[in-house]
């Protein structure tokens, strides 16, 4: 028996002398003589509605799994995305699984980006994927080409470019070996962490400000 | 009669617009997007009549896994990597592993004076060989005069690239053409490719940990 939204009800009484017990009679060639009818002649069908009595609701179902869709799209292309991150590359900040990301599109591109953020973008050598790290310099900036060496040899961030270093510095593939990312790779900015233990947590940018010690008081 | 004026309200309205608006983002973004080529820098092929009459190329730019179809000879639409938002034509001539051996004339100069640029000592520090590394690609335009190009910024990643132009679509007379297959590059490319080692092959010839 078919829920009562699918079963179709009609207007008409059913035919008489029709007993469920026998089989319904094998009428090939009268079907596909009325199918060759219906095709050669389409102002002589039957509306479709009246031929497939679901189709309305098959069609209602399609058309709101598009618009989902389409919507989904447009939120999580220009408004807002949530992800899980996996990586030891962020340690401290993000968990190496188990994190949730909440990730603002509207900092897509380096708009409004500063140094500090933590920011998802498309790796530059492998096309396709994505990452999180945060920025370490941007446009102008001079920043430490190799982070634990002892060369201390520094470049100028270009035009257009951040420097991008995660915060496990000994295990992280970042600017240190594909140099500095175009901004226009940059997706967005990682505003919230979610994890069911510790729940929501604002991601900060991690600057402080410098202390100022006089080493000449006693 | 009742059907339209049901049609024409302002629920069916807005209906319509969600329908046009989120279907042409989701197309412009996963499917196909439709751009015109303005300047110099592709002449022989896209736009060879902009700096004269003003007549531009439209084409259309196939997006649907871009980054895994790109060719040597393929033209590319792409983010510029020094300007986030702007876009760029340029031509693919190398591929990730190739070496690119690098033409004279293509060195970047100021256009005027011929006198140098930033640019050219990074130019010059190729000494005329550039090896395409992993994920990269080599992009020039066609006309060597006038190509802010990877002679400049060097080669550009891939996740830079938006669409691989499929055909012209405007103006009319050109509409459906693949001009840019009739031009030849005179660059000269070393193929080669790049050996992808498996991370947990990678892991495992490091030995017990």
């Amino acid at each position: 028996m078919l829920p009562r939204v699918f079963a179709y009800s009609s207007n008409h009484a059913a035919p008489p002398n029709q007993s469920s017990r026998t089989p319904p009679p094998n009428n090939t060639n009268a079907k596909r003589q009325k199918l060759l009818r219906y095709l050669t002649k389409p102002y002589a069908a039957p509306p479709l509605l009246a031929r497939f009595p679901t189709l309305h609701l098959a069609v209602r179902g399609l058309l709101f799994l598009l618009a989902a869709i389409l919507s989904l799209h447009i939120f999580m292309e220009y408004f807002y995305t949530f992800i899980s991150a996996w990586g030891i590359s962020m340690l401290p900040t993000i968990a190496s699984s188990g994190d949730w990301l909440l990730i603002s599109k509207y900092y897509r591109r380096g708009r409004e980006l500063g140094v500090g953020d933590v920011v998802s973008y498309k790796l530059p050598l492998r096309p396709g994927e994505a990452g999180v790290k945060r920025i370490l310099g941007m446009p102008g900036d001079f920043v430490l080409a190799e982070s634990p060496s002892k060369s201390g040899s520094m470049i100028r961030v270009p035009e257009g470019h951040c420097w991008i270093v995660g915060d496990n510095l000994v295990w992280s593939r970042d600017s240190r070996i594909f140099g500095p990312l175009p901004l226009a790779l940059v997706t967005g900015k990682v505003l919230y962490k979610f994890s069911w233990t510790a729940w929501w947590n604002r991601i900060e940018h991690g600057l402080k400000d410098a202390e100022e010690v006089d080493y000449d008081v006693d | 009669m009742s059907r339209w004026a049901y049609t024409r309200s302002s629920k069916s309205f807005a209906l319509y617009l969600f329908w046009g608006l989120g279907g042409a983002i989701f197309i412009s973004d996963n499917v196909a997007q439709i751009n015109t080529v303005s300047g110099r820098s592709m002449e022989p092929s896209l736009s060879p009549l902009d700096n004269t009459t003003g007549r531009k190329d439209t084409v259309l730019w196939s997006k649907w896994e871009v980054q895994s179809k790109i060719q040597r000879g393929d033209v590319v639409l792409f983010s510029t990597p020094q300007k986030p938002d702007v876009i760029a034509t340029k031509r693919v001539i190398a591929t990730p592993g190739d070496t690119v051996i690098l033409d004279p004339r293509r060195r970047p100069t100021r256009r005027v004076s011929g006198a140098d640029v930033p640019e050219s000592l990074g130019w010059d520090m190729y000494k005329r060989r550039a090896v395409v590394p992993e994920g990269h690609v080599w992009v020039e335009g066609d006309n060597w005069r006038e190509s802010k190009d990877s002679n400049w910024y060097g080669p550009i990643s891939k996740s830079l690239i938006l669409g691989r132009a499929s055909a012209v679509v405007w103006p009319y007379y050109r509409a459906g053409a693949q001009p840019w297959n009739d031009f030849k590059s005179k660059t000269k490319v070393i193929k080669g490719a790049v050996e992808r080692v498996d991370e947990l092959e990678f892991c495992e010839s490091l030995g017990p940990v």
